[in-house]
């Protein structure tokens, strides 16, 4: 779906700090949104959290520098990450160009899956919550 | 509520906005990035009329602008425009601006946006008794800088080509009065058109220039800019900005502007202090170069030797160096060669670096491929 110029699409779930997530059927791709995307805009630097690190629901994972601000990446699941995006960290305008494709951060193993889906959003959810912030 | 300037609805529609002391203006209008590029690859566009804009005239407004300001306008021939300071009895910087000086009794000049009402009241305090009058006329005028290597061939179509840094000319533009200076707040060569008679209940004449400039500019394979790449610009070429790396609580020989101040002048208001400075100060201003992949921002501190001997006053990405830059006010003795950065809690290597922190051969209005005119 989309609100206003955003694109939110109806296959992932979503975090308050404008994190997606992809969940597969062994994993879970992480990335940030559209939105996320075009509030930080021109995208310098992207940080990479270690491959093999254990994250936590919520907490910081890695960070991305825009030429006026810097934001964290919080995980939207807990568990091992098993895989970067390497390729943001000489390309880190595919975040700008496609957030939900190329752009994408990090892969992770959730070892709290079931339990945990229910603190995210849906795309329907998301785009409410969006569109508060909108006004 | 925020206010907005009277080329507004040239850009309400097509630029993200941002506010910007009590204004809303252009952050940008494709990306800073490309905007920083066009102006030094080409040439770049701004809406500068958030700018405060006073009119100075009477017999002695000589005389009370060299008392209330560093640099000596006197000595200035008609037709300078002259950059210096404005500073409190500490040495203190009130305000950086630019005096246009059109003869010894009619000045123009052009202050920093969150300091117009300050600043106005600080001139008319010091004016009291003087055949001085000062008045505002940022509502009645606009301000149009258009910066770049090739912003000489769009200065050509006013059919003042010849004008050289830090002069102006005075020109009619569809019956209004016009000023046009060779100056500019990103370390390119440009042109800042200031035209009077324009307010937000007739800006039909303003719009029709900015529309002019944009088809000339796009004819240049520039781009019309913001807040963002105007702010990043002038932190590449090493120029303050009042707030922050300029304050009241920082003087001009602390942030190595001291050529700004001209103390063969006996009297002007700050220097006595600033006579003492001459002999040092126990701070500095100084350019770093980030060598991690993080960009350092107001605020952050700043190590020498492991030990924190200062702060950022303004950072950002540079596009040109395709790096974090920032200027630091650092103690004067930490001269140590290992300099870091601490952001968001991580200690980053850092370089000193000269200022501007482009190479000023290829960037710059003393790059040696300078662009044609005719």
């Amino acid at each position: 779906m989309k609100l206003d110029k955003y694109d939110i699409p109806d296959d992932l779930l979503y975090t308050k700090e404008h994190e997606w997530a992809r969940v597969g059927a062994n994993s879970t791709v992480v990335g940030i949104t559209d939105y996320a995307a075009d509030q930080l805009h021109d995208i310098v630097f992207v940080e990479l959290p270690p491959q093999g690190s254990e994250q936590k629901q919520g907490s910081r994972v890695c960070s991305v520098e825009s030429v006026k601000s810097s934001a964290d990446v919080t995980s939207p699941l807990s568990g091992r990450v098993i895989r970067v995006n390497e390729t943001l960290s000489t390309h880190p305008e595919k975040v700008n160009q496609s957030p939900y494709g190329d752009g994408w951060f990090f892969e992770i193993s959730p070892s709290n899956l079931e339990s945990e889906k229910g603190n995210l959003l849906d795309a329907k959810g998301y785009a409410e919550y969006l569109k508060g912030l909108l006004g | 509520m925020t206010q907005v300037t009277q080329l507004f609805p040239a850009y309400k529609n097509v630029a993200r906005l941002t506010e910007f002391s009590g204004y809303t203006m252009p952050l940008f209008f494709t990306g800073i990035i490309e905007e920083v590029l066009a102006v030094r690859g080409s040439v770049g566009m701004f809406d500068v009329s958030h700018m405060g804009r006073f009119r100075i005239v009477g017999k002695d407004a000589e005389s009370f602008l060299n008392h209330v300001l560093t640099v000596d306008v006197a000595r200035a021939e008609p037709g300078r425009a002259v950059y210096g300071f404005m500073c409190n009895e500490s040495g203190g910087v009130i305000d950086d601006l630019i005096t246009y000086k059109v003869g010894e009794g009619d000045f123009y000049m052009v202050v920093n946006c969150s300091n117009r009402a300050k600043d106005f009241q600080w001139l008319n305090r010091w004016s009291e008794g003087k055949d001085v009058s000062i008045s505002d006329i940022t509502d009645e005028s606009i301000l149009v800088a258009v910066q770049g290597p090739a912003a000489g061939k769009i200065l050509y179509d006013f059919g003042v080509s010849e004008i050289k840094r830090f002069r102006f000319a005075r020109r009619e533009y569809s019956g209004h009065g016009s000023l046009i200076a060779r100056t500019g707040y990103t370390g390119e060569d440009g042109f800042e058109i200031l035209v009077e008679g324009i307010t937000k209940q007739e800006p039909r004449d303003g719009l029709t220039l900015w529309e002019t400039l944009k088809k000339r500019l796009y004819q240049e394979g520039g781009l019309e800019a913001g807040l963002g790449a105007r702010d990043t610009l002038r932190l590449e070429a090493g120029l303050a900005l009042h707030g922050n790396d300029i304050t009241e609580e920082i003087s001009p020989f602390e942030a190595g502007l001291s050529r700004f101040v001209d103390l063969s002048k006996q009297d002007y208001i700050g220097r006595p202090v600033h006579e003492k400075q001459a002999a040092g100060t126990a701070r500095m201003l100084v350019g770093l170069v980030c060598r991690e992949r993080l960009i350092p921002r107001a605020h952050n501190p700043v190590l020498n030797g492991g030990r924190v001997v200062g702060y950022v006053t303004s950072g950002t990405y540079s596009p040109t160096l395709k790096t974090g830059i920032c200027m630091a006010l650092v103690e004067a003795g930490a001269v140590g060669d290992t300099w870091e950065i601490e952001i968001r809690g991580t200690r980053c290597r850092a370089e000193l670096s000269k200022m501007p922190f482009y190479d000023q051969d290829l960037y710059g209005f003393r790059r040696k491929n300078r662009v044609e005119v005719r």
